[in-house]
């Protein structure tokens, strides 16, 4: 039997802890044998895999806090539950899997059941932990867990994460796969952390991210489509956004969120002809949707303009567009998570790309896209611009950002809720401030310069109380923030017949010009209004805020804002370099390599480093079809390329192969101090009187020599080992040093002689 | 697969991450697997002989011969099995264990010591027969075959035999001799001749006879048992032929430290003369080791005439004593219980 259990071949080893106690301290540490380190490794995979979903701060506290339980049932309880007979831990699952069960068809939510499942699932394994196979599949947990991660969040927390997870995981394995070689002595060998282990596992795991690395850079990235369409697996979205877009604003909203100083999103600008020219001036307005009913409350999206939304399913690309980078080029956007749910665009937008396929929905009217849901994680899109800002016109295929408005639409842009007196007054206050204009669009910019001039820029407003804020504002107050700038100026001018909207967003954000990137902030959302001049080519924007908003104000102290600004260089450049990496940057990382090639080609063919001979030089390549002939300097670089590899890899072997024929230094010097030392022990032994012949071996010597309580036959081995091994035995030469000093001790006539 | 499946079908970066990860890992895994167990040495230590059913320690030194590479979990197996079954994978050792290093440091050694236990009498093998490593994460094992071994007997058990119950030859002095011989009993008186040693001279008599007589003494009396050891049986009587052996083998090591020469006679390896020392035991013993019963299909044997002593016969199987010179004393294994 215990032949068996211990047998090579066999491929289970039971073992069992109920003997075992789990206290975390000792099974990390140089006590703790190997099945405890197994174990407490194994708590802090779990728990380090648990952590990870904070990364994606997407998951509410009800998913969480039973799982969090589990953990700390499982480190607190260990031992009794690791007594629990099969037929109980069956009780036990299946009670579980019916809560499980039953949170499904509450919520029907599939990921937040399924995550549930996991974490019991681990704390199932790591409690009931008997046979080899459980270790690795309590790995496998957790990278299921650490994946359902993945797939929520592209936060750059979760880079640190999946570092310390990968460390943490890499021990466990090792630690496994240790205790399943020890078998039975698993619970009697000393553990793993009494010597460098951790210096190991570093060293490895430094390695293993040079590699990850570069299979990441490597793996070939694709445009395709999605395979399977409808699986998704994220979770449902948010229910507010921190931004507050949406269909309905009321008076004040815009006053909380500029105070708020959080990042909103980043623009990045991929625009290879603006190094040459500098000609991708941007006007730094963020637009999100518009609005068009104006009621006392505040603005909102009439169900004339709503019931125009369609829908759309993008296939990562807008489909028909097809980009022209001579007119067009690019903007990157990466959204914070619950910014809005409609995404942000650009002026003269031609065309969207995004990171996944998706179910947008576009409104024709209101020149708005939106997703389904409000993301919880951060969402990053690519848009098109046309390059041409003066003509204005987005001649692109994405019909919902058209700039004309139908003429039945007309009428939904001069509403207005006012009549009688207060249209009197507005209409007064309009035709004054544009008395000598001669057509919509002087009268306009006359209408936007006279709030300019006379109205104060503030974020309080005291507007408690007032019936009508907007009139209110216009008459007495005379000082507002952007909403009412805005919702003013449209106001005037549908009273005077000029259709106009107001348009919510953002505008502005600090600009790195190394980068080219914008750092928006929930602090710049803004209100300006779009006019509908046909004479000008159809909606124009007007910014009647008086406040300079291409420049932000931060309250930072100057190191926090400094912090603050590393810390978000750091995280664009995650979403830049890692996120977004793709097909497209694979490609030019291709050709960035083989211009390095030319480059390096280029400077040996110039004029003073090759002689004229070589240059030449013709070698027809017909053969290979490609060209005709070329020059030998062409082929230098490959040629020398190729002549260096075949040079190292032959060096390489020839070293390889002499360092194995010949002796190493050391073992020569082993050689020779044998020899030496034999040779004075032959001195000595002649002195004893001991026949020798020369034809005599040294075990022959020695069997005449025959010193009571002398080794003989091991120093025999020693010298033999030295004299003639390639690969002598460690401390074998110090072993016949030692002897060589006993025989020197030892008495000078032996006690017996043997014939 | 899976999680390149959802790679590519979600185009998330971060997938493709955990896709580099794993692929990362089993690459990682392969080249700590193909430098592990590499250049190094071990050699065993075990003793020559033993008992059976005693236990005995060996030794295992195992030496990093590596530079700069440790080596990590090493599991070496120790067998103890014959020939045929050293490597087999079919046959079970007649005993094996396993002795774990978890970490081996570069130019580093250690020193393993397994206890086996001696199951079976014959002539073994001990030593390793391979040696293995899960490392890095138990993804493949690799298993290099090793030939370090060193021959090991097991000789036959010896068990407590109360000596009254064992058969003694006539004690010392009872029987005289009429050879000529090393002794200490006057045999015979002749004259001294040239060469002969002056301390036998008998003074008084070669004073009285005016010519030096020399005493010649009488060869001392050697008791001898000889075992006649027909192993010859039917294939059910085995452990019967076991306790004989372990009979055998006892009841010399009681003879012997009486003083008694012992000599045995067994059907293979004929008539092992005579002789009280106790190498000579240890001859008998590493012959009783290696004796095999043989069928009855074995046609008689021709059994010894026995000259000096008493000679006594193994019954373990109810057969009739055989007819030898002198006629053997019986004994069985009840006799000693």
């Amino acid at each position: 039997m215990l032949a068996a259990a211990s047998h090579p071949r066999s491929g289970q080893c039971i073992m069992s802890l109920q003997s075992t106690p789990f206290p975390l301290f000792k099974a990390l540490s140089a006590k703790g044998n190997l099945t405890e380190n197994a174990v407490g490794l194994g708590w802090v995979m779990m728990v380090w895999a648990f952590f990870s979903l904070f990364a994606t701060n997407s998951l509410e506290w009800y998913i969480l806090a039973p799982d969090a339980f589990f953990l700390i049932l499982a480190l607190v309880i260990y031992r009794p539950l690791h007594r629990l007979s099969p037929t109980k831990w069956l009780g036990v699952t299946a009670l579980v899997l019916g809560l499980i069960a039953y949170e499904y068809l509450l919520t029907r939510q599939v990921f937040d059941a399924a995550l549930h499942l996991i974490f019991y699932l681990q704390f199932n394994k790591f409690c009931t932990t008997k046979l080899d196979r459980d270790y690795p599949q309590l790995f496998m947990l957790c990278v299921l867990q650490v994946l359902a991660t993945t797939i929520l969040t592209v936060s750059m927390m979760f880079m640190f994460f999946l570092i310390v997870f990968l460390i943490i995981s890499v021990a466990y394995m090792i630690v496994c796969a240790a205790r399943q070689s020890a078998g039975e002595e698993a619970e009697h060998s000393t553990g793993m952390f009494n010597f460098r282990f951790w210096r190991y596992i570093a060293q490895s795991v430094g390695i293993l991210l040079i590699v990850i690395l570069a299979l990441f850079i490597a793996i070939p990235r694709t445009a395709m489509a999605k395979v399977f369409v409808n699986l998704n697996l994220g979770t449902a979205g948010a229910t507010t956004t921190m931004s507050s877009f949406s269909d309905n604003i009321e008076w004040g909203h815009t006053e909380e969120i500029q105070l708020n100083e959080s990042l909103a999103f980043y623009v990045w600008i991929d625009d290879p002809h603006a190094m040459k020219n500098n000609k991708s001036r941007l006007d730094p307005y963020w637009r999100v949707l518009s609005l068009d009913k104006f009621t006392i409350r505040g603005w909102e999206v009439s169900s004339n303009v709503a019931e125009k939304t369609e829908r759309y399913n993008i296939r990562r690309e807008w489909p028909g567009f097809i980009p022209n980078p001579q007119i067009d080029f690019k903007l990157h956007f990466y959204m914070q998570p619950e910014v809005s749910r409609y995404l942000i665009q650009a002026e003269n937008m031609t065309g969207m790309s995004l990171a996944r396929d998706e179910s947008i929905f576009s409104n024709l009217l209101s020149k708005s896209i939106s997703l389904k849901y409000i993301p919880k994680d951060n969402y990053q899109y690519s848009v098109f611009v046309h390059r041409d800002l003066k003509s204005g016109a987005g001649k692109g295929e994405v019909p919902a950002l058209a700039r004309i408005l139908p003429d039945e639409f007309e009428h939904l842009y001069l509403q207005t809720p006012y009549s009688g007196e207060q249209l009197a007054v507005l209409q007064n206050i309009a035709n004054e401030a544009s008395r000598t204009t001669k057509n919509q669009f002087e009268q306009t910019q006359s209408i936007q310069n006279h709030l300019l001039k006379n109205f104060k820029y503030t974020l309080k407003t005291r507007d408690k109380g007032i019936k009508d804020p907007l009139i209110h504002f216009l008459t007495v107050r005379k000082e507002g923030h952007c909403e009412y700038f805005a919702g003013s100026m449209v106001m005037l001018l549908r009273s005077v017949g000029i259709p106009a909207r107001v348009v919510v967003g953002f505008a502005g954000g600090e600009f790195n010009a190394k980068k080219k990137m914008f750092t928006v902030r929930q602090s710049d959302a803004h209100s300006w209004v779009e006019v509908y001049l046909p004479k000008k080519g159809g909606w124009i924007r007007f910014d009647p805020t008086p406040a300079d908003r291409t420049t932000t104000h931060s309250n930072f102290a100057w190191v926090g804002k400094k912090f603050r600004l590393a810390k978000e260089e750091v995280t664009f450049f995650w979403y830049q370099q890692v996120v977004n990496f793709n097909l497209s940057d694979q490609l030019s990382f291709l050709r960035n390599l083989h211009q390095s090639a030319n480059v390096m080609n280029n400077r040996l063919n110039a004029p003073n480093i090759m002689p004229s001979w070589v240059k030449e030089l013709k070698i027809d390549l017909s053969w290979t079809g490609r060209k005709k002939s070329t020059s030998l300097n062409e082929l230098v670089v490959p040629i020398l390329c190729v002549l260096g590899t075949i040079a190292a890899v032959v060096g390489g072997v020839y070293v390889f192969r002499r360092s194995r024929r010949s002796p190493s230094l050391q073992v020569r010097m082993q050689h020779e101090e044998a020899i030496k030392l034999w040779r004075k022990a032959q001195r000595i032994f002649h002195r004893w009187n001991i026949p020798m012949n020369p034809s005599d071996t040294p075990a022959e010597i020695m069997e005449r020599v025959n010193i009571k309580g002398f080794p003989s036959k091991e120093f025999v081995e020693c010298y033999y080992s030295l004299r003639h091994s390639k690969n002598p035995r460690i401390h074998e030469l110090s072993r016949f040093q030692e002897l060589f000093k006993i025989l020197l001790s030892s008495q000078r006539t032996p006690a017996a002689k043997k014939n | 697969m899976l999680v390149g499946l959802v790679a590519y079908n979600t185009g998330n970066n971060l997938v493709f991450m955990m896709l580099s990860t794993i692929l990362g890992v089993l690459t990682l895994s392969y080249i700590l697997y193909k430098f592990n167990l590499q250049n190094f040495v071990f050699r065993i230590s075990s003793p020559a002989q033993v008992h059976y059913r005693d236990s005995f320690d060996v030794q295992l030194t195992l030496e990093n011969q590596n530079k700069f590479r440790p080596l990590f979990s090493l599991s070496l197996n120790a067998v103890l099995a014959d020939k045929e079954s050293f490597w087999s994978e079919k046959i079970s050792p007649l005993q094996a264990k396993k002795a774990f290093v978890v970490h081996l440091g570069p130019l580093s050694s250690e020193v393993k010591t397994i206890t086996l236990t001696a199951s079976k009498r014959g002539s073994y093998l001990v030593g390793i027969n391979s040696v293995a490593s899960l490392f890095p994460f138990a993804f493949v094992m690799k298993q290099l075959p090793a030939n370090i071994r060193n021959d090991i007997l097991i000789l036959p058990r010896i068990v407590a035999i109360d000596a009254d119950n064992l058969p003694f030859p006539p004690a010392h002095g009872s029987l005289a001799t009429s050879t000529k011989g090393a002794g200490s009993d006057l045999h015979s008186l002749r004259e001294y001749r040239v060469g002969d040693p002056p301390r036998h001279i008998h003074w008084r008599l070669s004073a009285k006879q005016n010519r030096q007589l020399l005493r010649e003494f009488a060869q001392e009396y050697q008791p001898t048992v000889s075992i006649v050891f027909d192993t010859r049986g039917l294939d059910n009587e085995e452990p019967a032929f076991e306790k004989a052996v372990t009979l055998a083998a006892s009841a010399c090591q009681v003879w012997q430290k009486r003083g008694v020469s012992i000599g045995i006679w067994t059907p293979d390896s004929g008539y092992i003369a005579p002789n009280k020392t106790s190498y000579h035991l240890l001859g008998i013993w590493r012959m009783l080791a290696n004796v095999q019963r043989f069928s009855m299909d074995r046609p008689m044997p021709a059994y010894p005439t026995i000259h000096d002593g008493i000679s006594v016969y193994i019954d373990w199987n109810n057969r009739p004593v055989p007819r030898c010179s002198p006629l053997p004393l019986t004994l069985v294994q009840d006799n000693v219980s």
